[in-house]
């Protein structure tokens, strides 16, 4: 068993990694609905051309998670995320600054750049390398953060927005998160296992476990032609598709049928929802299950959400709240599962670190 | 690999608010939510494909 002096470190990079996500999900994911409701209601633009920059914000952080694990071999996982952290924040101010349309797309360039290194694969990168057989339940915690953005920043975001500006809020939010996350980032999660002399799990090092916690370059080549890959990547891909496709439109279609303030507290219901399903999995997932069949069963309960929806005719508020709990159950599941998923079928298929 | 995943996934995503608006406007409610359905289930179709590939090509 675990015989370091010093206790392990792994359980503080999982909660530094939960308060990183609420910050990347909160400014980078559930910031740009509000923003866009800023922007056409201040600036008089469009709804089409700000949902056009939302598209390009998402684009561009696309690009950078590719060569993420670069980044992070080149310069190191703090530095990265503290520079993340700053595009991110200039980026908020460019948003809210913009007065003319081209502005408002470079400013997408540094939030989408930006919120990428606080996001999904960064998360993943901060906690792989301090978790093998516990992975699943510690991912599941730091992921939780994501929901919690929501819950936090997105009302916040509307409080600020209305009662200082957009402006002001911007700033205000960018330097918390600078303060913050640059924090985190540099005495927290950038510590690895073997800078403290500690291995995976907090236990005594394996040759198995001390191989999952090292890096590895990317052959991103080779992924392509795997078909296990290929379809790991088709399904995470589907699967967010559907389901931020409904989320964008969620509200507008319950608030209707709910009123403003019902629809608000439902729509609040499918983020702890999404918690409830993200640590159910993560705590109940046995080692050696097919993740494959818990991802699908995942969808199954979103996809008997929406059918209730459907059902329900948008009438009714408790049909209407059995179907966004469903829904919600699997918001979470769709973001975490995957890298589980990766963990599971490649460490043992291929050489070790490409699972990160 | 995993970051290779999400930003495949994100790329995807970026336009999923555009065109659930787009079905949505042409369509209606129900239409948007029968795309969620389908999508969906070619999702789980992905995962069970990857699943019978592991399970049984090691064999050969």
């Amino acid at each position: 068993m675990h015989t370091s002096p010093r206790p392990f470190h792994g359980w503080r990079v999982v909660a530094g990694a939960f308060v990183i996500a609420v910050f990347g999900w909160g400014l980078g994911f559930y910031g740009p609905p509000i923003y866009l409701h800023a922007l056409t209601d201040q600036r008089g633009w469009s709804v089409g051309l700000v949902s056009g920059a939302t598209t390009l914000h998402y684009l561009s952080g696309a690009a950078l998670i590719a060569v993420l694990p670069r980044l992070y071999a080149r310069f190191g996982l703090g530095r990265v995320t503290r520079l993340g952290t700053l595009a991110l924040a200039l980026g908020l101010v460019g948003w809210a600054a913009a007065q003319a349309p081209w502005q408002l797309f470079v400013a997408t360039l540094f939030t989408g750049c930006g919120w990428v290194t606080l996001g999904a694969a960064a998360i993943n990168a901060m906690v792989a390398p301090w978790f093998a057989r516990l992975r699943p339940r510690a991912l599941s915690m730091a992921y939780n953060g994501a929901s919690v953005g929501g819950i936090v920043f997105a009302p916040l975001w509307v409080f600020l927005i209305e009662r200082f500006g957009f402006l002001a809020a911007a700033v205000v939010l960018g330097v918390a998160a600078l303060v913050v996350v640059g924090g985190i980032a540099t005495r927290i999660v950038a510590v690895k296992p073997s800078e403290l002399g500690q291995f995976p799990d907090g236990e005594a090092a394996g040759p198995a476990a001390a191989a999952a916690s090292q890096g590895a370059a990317l052959p991103a080549g080779a992924l392509w032609r795997d078909r296990g890959f290929r379809t790991l990547a088709a399904a995470m891909a589907l699967g967010l598709f559907a389901q931020i496709g409904l989320v964008a439109h969620l509200y507008s279609l319950i608030a209707s049928p709910l009123g403003t303030g019902l629809a608000g507290v439902v729509a609040g219901l499918a983020t702890a929802s999404a918690i409830v399903g993200r640590t159910m999995f993560g705590w109940m997932m046995p080692a050696g299950a097919d993740r494959r069949v818990w991802a699908s069963a995942s969808y199954a309960v979103q996809a008997a959400g929406v059918v209730a929806l459907m059902a329900s005719g948008l009438e009714g508020p408790s049909a209407i709240l059995a179907g966004v709990l469903l829904f919600g159950f699997g918001i979470g599941n769709a973001t975490s599962l995957p890298p589980l998923i990766a963990q599971a079928e490649f460490v043992r298929r291929m050489p070790h670190g490409w699972c990160r | 690999m995993v970051p290779l995943i999400v930003a495949s996934a994100q790329a995807a995503y970026a336009f999923a608010p555009a065109v659930f608006g787009l079905v949505r406007e042409v369509g209606g409610v129900t239409p948007m939510l029968v795309l969620t359905l389908v999508v969906q289930g070619l999702a789980v179709a992905a995962f069970m494909l990857g699943r019978r590939r592991l399970h049984h090509s090691p064999v050969r």
